[in-house]
């Protein structure tokens, strides 16, 4: 026995490819978090895969709010569970963590079991590995720098951001990163009906890299000068776009309900009702009237990608990239939404400008900070269904950290302070990119003004 | 990785996604049954699941008290023009729970299909005075739904004569969720308050919950002791517009404050009101949909509940019955109902 331990050991320690072990560690660290999860969005899960299990599909009955690619894959995830596995129920109540739904915060006392949030989890598993070797190509593609290429790899799969987003809260982010990323990939190797649909698919699990639209756009443009050889790329491109589209919502378009699809962009949350305070009226409006802005930002950041004159195509596309995703990020977002920006930013640590790295660290800070602004509840799965911790202990620490006045609790603080620092890194890619152009600016500004 | 592997890893993550499509849509959900033979002071129950399931079997004793074997549900056609004014009519604490009326009825009609409840309609203002003008004399079996704050003067108008009043005393199964019930009625001059609607159904005031402005005020930690909690999986902890069943012929489940509980059944005449609490929210209509389908009343009492594992198999369980009207509820999925049934020993025990 000591003699097999000590050989996997040895294997281990020398395994001679740094990304397998890299693999390894994001692959254990996942499964480590994986039973734990945000209550909330994993009771909505086991909701939407009922629905699936019913034959109701996706939007036939309360539950799914997106566009329908996380939806599928749950509905594969379905089939997998039907032929092969049994889970068991999914979720109970826990009488006492009803003080959750009475805290005012977005919990609930319906708790699922760290065997469903394993069966959510894993395939995003998957999809966090791909993005970070899809990473890691693009890297070595434009370097040619293996050591460069493995940082990049670890920056994008280790990254708390994806860690929180894909191991504990079990949102579909990273499907829409991967897809993202593959799109990159394929636009350079010149797939563009490949890109198309990978693109498609990207927007369509989270509509966030639909920001970058008008970069690749741009791009294609610069890259096909010979008449009429852009349009038809392009074209190409619209073709994958449009067809996977159509593919992906045939089952609403027959249904007649697409626009079900699209109830992310208005009210998903049923419940109190009541009488609207122009606070609630301006918190609900605000989102559009930033998003408007946001675009508007975009044309302006498109038109400086027109006149660009750097040479480096493909680099240039990268940058452009992250800064619209940035922009996207605009609206405070709350963890999840990062994950998109995440292997871009990795990218550009690694390819263009290392300085960023501090941009991934304060994300990473911000990141590990929000996410654990609930461990208390995180953890009910494994403390309810295992019984490796004691509920009401965990009920009593809920109440402590909530506990002061005018709203000024533990939870709150700690809430606040991560979300900042998330915001702070996002806006601090924004400074670092525009810093030098408007130090340029300035000090044109102050030689024109001396001559004048 | 080479090209033409960039392009194949494309190709199948896309067909992965396809694969996923195909399962959501186009195949047929699993094989489920449910099945129950009565024999003497036993049930013998047959269940089978060509998927991953596990059951509940609630076996329980309506005491004689028939449930509702057809649902009408009413879909109020002004509930969007006079909401703002009802929840000025109804004040800061009791302020109705929003619930579009067509979405919230094809859920709950949906919600109790799953759950074998498949003889649902709906009505308006219109049908609903004709359906209750046509089976007043004898509405057994037949049960009303509203989740609006307001009943057309036709059938409601705050007083005991009403139709409404008259087709619940006769064996009618009223369900109220959502706003206090009877507080206000509607005709064409538009909204009209109710002064004294709690002592009308009930006999007495104060007994629905209205404490709070806040609806997180009403969540409660504390269950109803009566195994109905367990029984039927119920979820909702908000107690508002909860009916405090002291002093009253009925049952309560789920959750209770201050005695207002999630769901309460109360006998009146030979019918009943049911009054489920809380917000309109995914764990309101849960318990809603677990309370009609499971075919419970004012005077059940749970006897037994098992539960157990039917994944890809047919399982065969014998319950032992002493109850003199017992009833069995069976579902598949806990609180994610996949399927439901409830069977009832016809013969006179």
């Amino acid at each position: 026995m000591s003699e097999f331990v000590d050989g996997i050991k040895t294997r281990f320690w020398n395994m001679s490819h740094p990304l397998l072990v890299l693999v390894v560690i994001g692959v254990l660290v996942r499964f480590l978090i994986m039973p734990f999860a945000y209550i909330y969005d994993s009771d909505y899960w086991a909701l939407v895969v009922r629905n699936i299990d019913v034959g109701a599909g996706l939007y036939e009955m309360y539950g799914y709010f997106y566009t329908p690619v996380w939806g599928y894959v749950l509905g594969l995830m379905n089939a997998i569970d039907n032929m092969f596995l049994d889970l068991g129920f999914y979720a109970v109540v826990i009488p006492d963590a009803m003080i959750l739904e009475g805290s005012g915060h977005q919990l609930t006392a319906t708790v699922t079991s760290p065997a469903f949030n394993y069966f959510t989890k894993i395939p995003l598993v998957f999809v966090d590995t791909l993005t970070a070797y899809f990473t890691y190509l693009l890297v070595m593609e434009h370097t040619g720098d293996r050591k460069r290429s493995i940082i990049a790899f670890g920056l994008a799969y280790l990254c708390p951001v994806v860690l929180g987003s894909a191991g504990i809260i079990g949102m579909p982010d990273s499907i829409s990163a991967m897809f993202m990323m593959l799109t990159l990939l394929l636009v350079f190797k010149e797939r563009m009906f490949l890109a198309g649909m990978c693109f498609s698919m990207s927007i369509l699990t989270k509509f966030f890299p639909i920001f970058m639209g008008l970069a690749l756009l741009v791009y294609i443009f610069k890259k096909y000068t010979e008449k009429g050889e852009a349009f038809k790329q392009m074209l190409m491109a619209f073709a994958g776009v449009l067809i996977t589209a159509i593919l992906i919502f045939l089952p609403q378009i027959i249904d007649g309900n697409l626009m079900e699809c699209f109830h992310f962009l208005t009210d998903r949350v049923d419940g109190a009702g009541g009488p609207t305070s122009p606070l609630d009226t301006f918190i609900n409006n605000s989102r559009v009237i930033c998003y408007i802005f946001i675009a508007i930002a975009i044309l302006f950041v498109t038109r400086q990608h027109i006149r660009s004159t750097e040479t480096d195509l493909e680099k240039d596309l990268m940058k452009y990239a992250l800064i619209t995703i940035t922009l996207s990020l605009m609206y405070p977002p709350t963890t999840q939404y990062i994950v998109t920006l995440v292997p871009l930013l990795a990218y550009y640590v690694t390819a263009i400008d290392h300085r960023f790295m501090l941009c991934w660290k304060v994300l990473a800070v911000g990141s590990a900070i929000t996410v654990l602004v609930t461990t208390t509840t995180m953890v009910l799965p494994v403390a309810e269904w295992w019984g490796l911790m004691d509920v009401n202990g965990l009920l009593e620490l809920f109440k402590a950290e909530n506990t002061g006045a005018n709203g000024i609790t533990f939870w709150n603080i700690h809430y606040v302070v991560g979300g900042a620092l998330q915001y702070l890194g996002v806006g601090l890619i924004f400074v670092m990119m525009y810093l030098p152009l408007i130090r340029t600016l300035r000090e044109r500004k102050a030689r024109t003004g001396k001559t004048d | 990785m080479k090209i033409d592997r960039l392009a194949i890893t494309a190709v199948v993550l896309c067909a992965i996604v396809f694969i996923g499509e195909y399962t959501t849509y186009y195949t047929e959900p699993d094989d489920r049954e449910i099945d129950a033979a009565w024999n003497g002071n036993n049930v013998t129950l047959t269940l089978k699941s060509t998927g991953s399931d596990w059951y509940t079997a609630v076996l329980f004793d309506n005491n004689g008290s028939v449930p509702p074997e057809r649902l009408y549900i009413y879909t109020d056609p002004d509930y969007d023009r006079f909401y703002s004014e009802a929840c000025s009519i109804s004040g800061d604490r009791a302020f109705p729970s929003y619930a579009d009326q067509k979405s919230f009825a094809e859920e709950i009609a949906l919600s109790l299909k799953v759950r074998g409840f498949r003889d649902v309609s709906t009505v308006d203002d219109e049908g609903l005075a004709d359906i209750l003008k046509e089976t007043v004399e004898s509405p057994s079996k037949l049960g009303l739904l509203v989740s609006s704050f307001s009943l057309p003067s036709t059938v409601y108008s705050g007083g005991s004569d009403d139709l409404l009043m008259k087709w619940i005393r006769n064996g009618g199964s009223l369900y109220w969720a959502g706003s206090e019930i009877g507080k206000i009625y509607k005709d064409s001059d538009g909204l009209h308050k109710v002064d004294g609607n709690q002592t009308l159904f009930f006999g007495k005031d104060g007994v629905l919950n209205t404490s709070y402005e806040r609806p997180t005020e009403y969540v409660s930690t504390e269950v109803v002791d009566n195994m109905l909690f367990k029984a039927l999986a119920l979820r909702c902890g908000n107690t508002k517009f909860g009916l405090n069943i002291n002093g009253m012929d009925g049952i309560q489940a789920g959750f209770v404050q201050n005695g207002h509980a999630t769901v309460s059944i109360v006998s009146i005449g030979k019918g009943s009101i049911c009054i489920v609490g809380g917000i309109n929210n995914m764990e309101q209509r849960d318990d809603l949909c677990q309370t009609i389908a499971s075919g419970i009343t004012g005077k059940t009492v749970v006897e037994s509940i098992s539960n157990g594992d039917v994944t890809r198999k047919t399982v065969e369980r014998t319950i032992p019955v002493s109850c003199d009207d017992p009833y069995l509820y069976v579902y598949f999925g806990g609180i994610f109902v996949t399927q439901g049934k409830v069977m009832h020993d016809e013969r006179v025990r």
